[in-house]
């Protein structure tokens, strides 16, 4: 037991003092340019998407979903729901306020826990972190990052990889807890609405912690829109 | 059912052409032979051996603009081999053979598993449709159903719990004794599903690869 005792705290000590990547300081006439390129990422106005969602868990793999999602970015709100291909909705909720209510959910998508991770996903996705950027600068491998700090969702870091992909990283204190992957595809993505960034192809992983498993999702996008307030 | 002053004025119509008279009488014949009672709905039913159709699903949802529409085709073959693929906008496809039931989809191009406990749930909804295609509308348990005019069956949960997930089920026969025109599946008032068959095969030879291959 001594034997093992010795490596579990060492690793414990290792975790508490593994600290943030660092973000390296640029010239400080690329910082505009940097910030409005992670601006840029997040949509703006009201939309509607959908999804196909394939998602890989523990023990359970190949199962997808189709995810409907109406965002307002200036509201901060979001309606969404998930269906089998069927058409069957499993879940049905929204944010707004900063609280989810939930209006259908069906096991084992009936708990509050799952739709504030869900509403967490997608807010982390399509919504620009509040609050604005704490640092610009370049990363280890000397992308170009966006690190902000917030209350909702802690510290996010939004990196933009060579070529139009881009990478979004949340930690909860120094704990790396979800990465999306964006990647709008050859055009295509951008073809499907414009100018606007809606990714053709999210990679979303994240641990889920005490009440969830890791869960990783591959979300292709099946239709993006513009949609008018008045459709709130 | 036409309503019989319809039907007295097409007679006057077609009085002097006998050859097209004598095609409205078969036709409303066939139309109303069928689908008035369950006992028609059974026998019907027992005329079919297999089913090929294309079918379209809108998916009306409040917070959908416009309905999304899949598209598919399903094949069914006597008493309980169902083949229901999507083709677009993704690709799915749910095979039931020899009491197996098991799903793929399509993911970068190659057909995978699905592997989820989701699929207890197909295993239902697919007892439902061979049950439906069986002519054996009412018979299950958990669903009242009634047949109402124009050859159209509702059904409704009996219990509460089964109540707040789905509403009602709408089947709408076809003209063409045995086969289905539609099914409506309300899960509230602004969500429901609505499958729509189309290019319906009656009796087609179909091959058992088409129950148990994917491709």
């Amino acid at each position: 037991m001594k034997q093992l005792f010795l490596p579990i705290l060492l690793l414990f000590f290792l975790i508490s003092c593994a600290s943030l990547p660092s973000v390296s300081p640029v010239d400080p006439a690329a910082v505009p340019d940097i910030r409005q390129t992670c601006d840029h990422l997040f949509p703006e106005g009201n939309w509607e998407v959908v999804h196909a969602i394939e998602a890989d868990m523990p023990g359970s793999r190949g199962g997808m979903m189709i995810g409907v999602t109406k965002i307002s970015a200036e509201a901060r709100t979001i309606e969404t729901a998930m269906m089998t291909v069927e058409g069957f909705v499993v879940f049905q909720g929204r944010y707004a306020g900063g609280k989810v209510s939930v209006s259908r959910g069906i096991p084992p998508f009936d708990s509050l826990h799952f739709a504030k991770g869900l509403m967490e996903d997608i807010r982390l996705v399509f919504f620009e972190p509040e609050g604005g950027t704490v640092r610009v600068g370049i990363t280890e491998n000397g992308r170009p990052v966006c690190r902000y700090e917030t209350e909702e969702s802690g510290t996010v870091d939004v990196i933009t990889e060579a070529g139009d992909g881009w990478l979004i990283r949340q930690y909860e204190g120094k704990k790396l807890r979800r990465t999306v992957h964006a990647l709008p595809g050859e055009g295509e993505g951008k073809a499907a609405s414009g100018e606007v960034p809606i990714p053709r192809l999210l990679e979303l992983s994240a641990t889920g912690g005490m009440m969830m498993p890791d869960y990783n999702l591959t979300l292709r996008l099946i239709k993006a829109e513009q949609v008018d307030v008045s459709n709130e | 059912m036409m309503n019989p002053f319809t039907e007295k004025r097409l007679l006057r119509r077609f009085r002097y052409r006998p050859g097209v008279t004598l095609a409205v009488l078969l036709a409303f014949f066939l139309c109303t032979g069928w689908g008035n009672s369950w006992e028609e709905i059974r026998s019907a039913a027992q005329q079919i051996r297999s089913v090929r159709a294309d079918f379209v699903q809108e998916k009306h949802l409040k917070i959908l603009t416009k309905p999304l529409i899949s598209k598919g085709v399903f094949y069914f073959r006597m008493p309980d081999s169902l083949r229901w693929e999507y083709t677009e906008p993704v690709q799915s496809i749910l095979l039931m053979y020899d009491g197996e039931t098991r799903r793929y989809i399509q993911s970068s191009g190659v057909y995978i598993e699905d592997e989820t406990a989701r699929l207890q749930s197909m295993q239902v909804v697919i007892q439902e449709i061979t049950r439906w295609l069986n002519g054996r509308f009412d018979e299950n348990p958990d669903f009242s159903a009634t047949l109402t005019a124009d050859r159209r069956i509702v059904m409704t949960p009996k219990n509460d719990s089964l109540g707040s997930f789905i509403r009602r089920i709408e089947l709408q026969l076809s003209e063409t004794p045995g086969l289905m025109e539609s099914v409506t599946i309300y899960e509230g008032e602004d969500s429901f599903t609505r499958l729509m068959f189309r290019n319906s095969v009656l009796n087609p030879d179909l091959d058992d690869t088409i129950f148990e291959e994917v491709e």
